[in-house]
């Protein structure tokens, strides 16, 4: 058992799954330049003095590309994980994981399989609108991909070992704020969730989400760095004699459906709190899902806490507005409770 | 110009009262001077008339509700005004997420009649079988919530298919214990046969009773809920127990009774507790951001059972108080606790407690510490034992004694020889 | 089932019963698209159609050069290298009809033909994205030390999309051993060749990225399969990709409801004079010593394998309902 970040998680995920299957390899850019970075955010810092760079393969910046590159060799025997610098520029390789990664499986009928990892930094931190945005819902509506968002040290690592088992294309959103890196890599305003993560050999099953803290009087619903948005807007709420229940799905696809209607049918109140965009976004698709399946056990409207339906903004004074903050789910919580 | 129905501050020494009846509805109108709601305090139930001539908006307290004295829980204005301001203790609404109800008042007022019920109501209701457009409604727009639903018919009545309501009352099987699995746990045919066999098989060992009351922990509840949880599970507690003679305490007692002193037992446990304190210092104790603070002052807390839960008043400065000043001030703390006089002051900063469950045929038990506390002694029954001394057996008047202490404060040594300086004073006769 | 391929000649100079293998695939290809389009107006076959009519001696001759554990990935006109690989015709036409037996289960169609126990992927009809997953299934092959050898069939309208720049960029810095076959068939859907392309000719663009580029006569059956054994070898010697482009033309249009008014009559008919089939029969003709070659043979032998595929469609059940939403992730094998 050993205390470490997000980023650091994830490096001993992937070295452990290296190790274990001569398959497995990394592809992406500066993720194996000696002397380098180890990606943007350090996840692959140092790997490659262990694998060397056959295994640890940097690309040029060719993001369709590599994706391609990554997607024949997992039709082929392989189990590439790769990477992009930031999740914005899943954008440039959107024909590869939209109509080829998600989509070989189905048209070849179930004859070939794709287990690709792809793993994306994404989240609100000062860099503007083409490196900042929060991507998952683009990807939560494709069939055929399976997409998790890991906010804990312990369940980086796990769901990372798991989408290099799974035989089907997995993308991994992690939070920029999240990662935990340390020295120059670090973010500011970065929280820490930097936790317990055993030695042994475990995973976290795709598709089982978390309950974060129980209660009985509202369900919030968060994921990635609003799960801690939802968590200190319990503490507050707590003090009111508001108890909040907290649930984390961790995987997006497939979803956990079943804790949180669950969970709603117990407490009869919902709010989804996410950093997407509003507009048909993936609380959105929440906030459906519990009015269709939980309706007769609803005491007030689902609601959503989200990012307005602007690009994320650079000034840091209107990111902050941009990014839900715990007042404002304290705010749509307290309203909804009355 | 709307204006705020506030509930009145009518209790003398209570910030709430409860809310029992409006006497109009959301949307209604109203005189100025007309009876408009009635409270409920700890005296009386009183009307409340309407400050002012309008219509009833902006509801926001249902019948049963504790409302605080001054606030606002209504207002009232002309039908155009049903949109104005909501009490400015409501939220601003946020740009982005607020939801669209309270917003919309004005969608209620074309149509004042028009009533709204959650869904979660309206399943309360229907499985109540209750009549929700009957009811008060607490939420937006006077909806109906689930909860306005609990307020006036809490038991549950399970829903249930007629056909398992007629299999059920066939086979004496009591529906109120089962659980549905149909449409909105409907009780179905299967589930009473399902139910029939289980209870077959295993008799009638099943969790599913029925509470005849349930509580919150709020209140005073909530506050011995908090601390016992903390004594149980913030601390390293260990017991030591030992039974010792006290037919010569027994004997002070009378004495002292006898010469006039009306003094209790508890009143010589505290004399006797607090100079063992002054002999274990470590003993006294209270713990708080992360140090043990020994302390000078011996406050020692009494376990009392009062009609409101148990409290633990204090008796301060024990360490300068005569026998007859411990009894004045016990029974003085004693008296006003039962009669919820005490005041907080006197519920807080001691430093151990006694806790004396003699009175109810108790030999020995494990108490939780009272934290802050280092230590807590707990008391048992006197009764007349078998005891041997010297070669014979006589019959001596034995007590038990239980102390918990702090394990992280305090070692079993020190704490076992605090535990002995008591039993040889009691053994002693004080 | 005979074709004629796939592990076919390994020499440069194809022998009478090679050339006469190589002929037969053509046919079968010819063949079997025509009665596609036979079935296709009878309304027996759903959907457009990209016929390979035309173009068949560019999938027989690479092909022919390739072995069976190497990789091919075809177009959204995919049928011909689908056959030309190995692939039954059987399982194609009962996918183009939709049938559960069909090479996708009939959840692929015309234009995702592939069948990966022969080696051909599932078709990626997205034009240019099918080079980076064959330089994918190169960079696995070498991590898993085999040394099969990967294909990229891609029209010339390709060579202008992004992922054909990345993907030959990556193959040369990585020395993959992959092919870029370009079928360089004069017309991207209707625009020509000379409005996208600034040059005379795409494997100009091999030097760009350090690799050797090729043009041969793609309606040569012969030309063809030497030009690609040759690239097939520097792949699979560790020298790295080759683009090969093949110049031939597409006799019908670029889906069954394109009429081709856009192409001059006389340039269809001076491509028709050099049809495939007939440039492999004349090279068969003159090959010395004469051999016996029975071509009404070989179409009767053809046309059997092309009704015993049709009769298999047709007796083939759809897909049940239920397959609607199986294999959106994988099953298993």
């Amino acid at each position: 058992m050993a205390t470490m970040g997000i980023a650091e998680a994830l490096r001993e995920g992937i070295r452990e799954e290296m190790r274990r299957d001569p398959t497995v390899f990394c592809i992406g850019e500066d993720i194996g330049v000696k002397g380098g970075w180890g990606g943007a955010f350090t996840v692959t810092l140092g790997l490659v003095d262990e694998f060397g760079p056959e295994r640890i393969l940097d690309t040029p910046i060719s993001e369709s590309g590599f994706c391609g590159i990554a997607i024949g060799a997992a039709m082929t025997g392989m189990r590439p994980i790769a990477d992009v610098q930031y999740g914005d520029f899943l954008f440039c390789m959107m024909d590869q994981l939209a109509n080829q990664a998600a989509k070989m499986t189905y048209m070849a009928g179930g004859a070939v399989k794709v287990p690709l990892v792809m793993r994306a930094p994404v989240g609100s931190t000062r860099r503007g609108a083409q490196h900042a945005q929060t991507l998952e819902v683009f990807f939560t509506h494709i069939p055929g991909l399976k997409v998790v968002a890991p906010s804990t040290a312990y369940d980086a690592k796990g769901l990372l070992k798991a989408a290099v088992r799974d035989d089907n294309p997995v993308l991994m959103f992690e939070h920029k704020l999240l990662y935990g890196s340390k020295g120059n890599r670090a973010e500011k305003g970065a929280v820490s969730p930097i936790g317990e993560v055993p030695d042994e050999d475990y995973v976290v099953p795709i598709g089982k989400g978390a309950i974060r803290r129980k209660g009985r009087d509202v369900t919030i619903v968060g994921k990635l760095l609003t799960v801690y948005r939802a968590l200190a807007a319990a503490d507050r709420l707590a003090e009111d004699g508001i108890e909040a229940e907290v649930i984390d799905p961790r995987s997006l696809i497939p979803l956990d459906k079943e804790m949180i209607l669950e969970s709603v049918r117990k407490t009869h109140r919902f709010v989804v709190v996410e950093e997407d965009n509003r507009t048909h976004g993936w609380g959105a698709e929440i906030a459906a899902m519990v009015a269709e399946e939980a309706f007769w056990w609803l005491d007030g409207p689902p609601v959503r806490v989200s990012a307005p339906d602007t690009p994320p903004p650079f000034a840091p004074n209107l990111e902050e507005l941009y990014v839900p903050s715990v007042e404002r789910v304290v705010d749509a919580v307290r309203r909804l409770v009355g | 110009m709307a204006t705020a129905v506030v509930v009145p501050p009518l209790g003398t020494n209570v910030d709430t009262v409860t809310l029992v009846t409006w006497y109009k509805r959301e949307g209604e109108e109203v005189a100025a001077g007309e009876p408009l709601f009635a409270v409920e305090t700890d005296k009386a139930v009183l009307d409340v008339e309407a400050p002012a001539s309008g219509i009833l908006h902006g509801v926001l307290a249902a019948e049963g509700d504790e409302v605080a004295a001054l606030s606002e829980i209504a207002w009232l204005g002309a039908e155009s005004e049903a949109s104005r301001g909501a009490p400015a203790s409501r939220p601003a609404e946020s740009v982005v997420e607020g939801h669209s109800v309270p917003q919309s008042h004005q969608a209620v007022s074309p149509d004042s009649a028009r009533r709204f019920a959650s869904p979660w109501a309206r399943t309360l209701a229907r499985e109540r079988e209750l009549d929700w457009t009957a009811l008060a409604g607490s939420g937006p727009m006077g909806a109906v919530l689930g909860r306005d639903v609990e307020a006036v018919r809490p038991s549950r009545r399970s829903p249930a298919t007629p056909l398992a309501r007629r299999i059920a009352q066939s086979s004496d099987a009591d529906i109120s214990r089962m659980t549905g699995s149909g449409h909105l746990g409907r009780i179905t045919r299967a589930d009473v046969i399902s139910f029939s066999r289980a209870g077959e098989a295993v008799s009638s060992a099943d969790g599913q009773t029925e509470p005849v009351e349930t509580f919150a922990l709020t209140g005073i509840r909530g506050r011995i809920a908090e601390r016992m949880y903390r004594g149980a599970h913030e601390t390293a507690p260990v017991t030591l127990t030992t039974e010792v003679d006290a037919t010569r305490f027994v004997e002070t007692r009378r004495r002292l009774v006898a010469e006039g002193l009306r003094v209790s037992y508890n009143d010589l446990l505290v004399l006797v507790v607090s100079r063992a304190l002054r002999e274990h210092p470590r003993m006294n104790v209270r713990f708080e951001n992360d140090h043990a603070m020994v302390c000078r002052e011996i406050n020692i807390a009494l376990a009392v059972d009062t009609d409101r839960g148990l409290l633990a008043p204090v008796v301060r400065g024990v360490e300068t108080l005569s026998l007859a000043e411990i009894a004045a001030a016990t029974a003085s703390i004693i008296e006003r606790a039962r009669n919820a006089q005490i005041t907080p002051d006197e519920l807080h900063g001691s430093t151990f407690t006694i806790t004396n469950l003699g009175m109810f045929g108790i030999d020995a038990f494990t108490p939780i510490i009272n934290t802050p506390e280092c230590a807590i002694l707990g008391v048992g029954r006197i009764k007349p034992t078998p005891w041997v001394v010297g070669d014979c057996i006589g019959i001596r008047q034995a007590m038990w004694l239980s102390l918990t202490f702090d394990h992280r404060l305090v070692d079993g040594g020190p704490a076992a020889r605090f535990l002995q300086t008591i039993a040889r004073a009691i053994e002693a006769g004080v | 089932m005979n074709a004629a391929n796939a592990n076919g000649l390994q020499s440069s100079v194809p022998g009478e019963a090679d050339l006469i293998a190589l002929y037969r695939t053509m046919l079968l290809i010819r063949r079997f698209e025509e009665r596609c389009n036979a079935l296709f107006l009878q309304g027996r076959i759903p959907s457009t159609l990209h016929l390979y009519i035309g173009q068949e001696a560019v999938a027989t001759g690479v092909c022919s050069a390739l072995r069976a554990d190497d990789w091919v990935v075809g177009t959204h006109r995919p049928h011909g290298h689908a056959l030309a690989k190995g692939v039954s015709p059987r399982v194609i036409m009962a996918e183009l009809m939709a049938k559960v037996t069909g090479c996708c289960r009939g959840k692929g169609g015309s234009m995702h033909v592939g069948d990966v126990r022969k080696g051909v992927f599932p078709a990626v009809a997205i034009v240019g994205a099918g080079l980076p997953i064959a330089a994918g299934a190169a960079l696995s092959a070498r991590m898993r030390g085999t040394d099969q050898v990967a294909v990229a069939f891609h029209g010339e309208g390709a060579a202008n999309e992004g992922d054909w720049h990345e993907a030959l960029n990556m193959a040369a810095i990585w020395k993959l051993p992959v092919l870029f076959v370009c079928e360089n068939n004069l017309y991207g859907a209707s625009t020509h060749f000379s409005k996208a392309f600034a040059i005379p000719r795409v494997s100009d663009r091999a030097c760009a990225y350090g690799m050797p580029g090729e043009t041969v006569d793609g309606n040569d059956v012969v030309a063809v399969h030497d030009a690609a054994l040759r690239a097939v070898e520097r792949a699979r010697s560790g020298a790295g990709p080759t683009l090969l482009e093949c110049l031939t033309y597409r006799q019908c249009g670029h889906s069954r409801s394109d009429a081709c008014d856009y192409r001059p009559d006389e340039e269809e008919a001076l491509w028709k004079e050099r049809d495939p089939l007939k440039v492999a029969a004349a090279r068969i003709r003159a090959l010395v010593p004469p051999v016996p070659f029975d071509p009404s043979g070989i179409e009767a032998d053809v046309a059997a394998e092309i009704d015993d595929a049709i009769a298999f469609a047709e007796e083939s059940p759809a897909p049940a309902p239920e397959d609607l939403e199986r294999h959106v992730y994988w099953e298993g094998d």
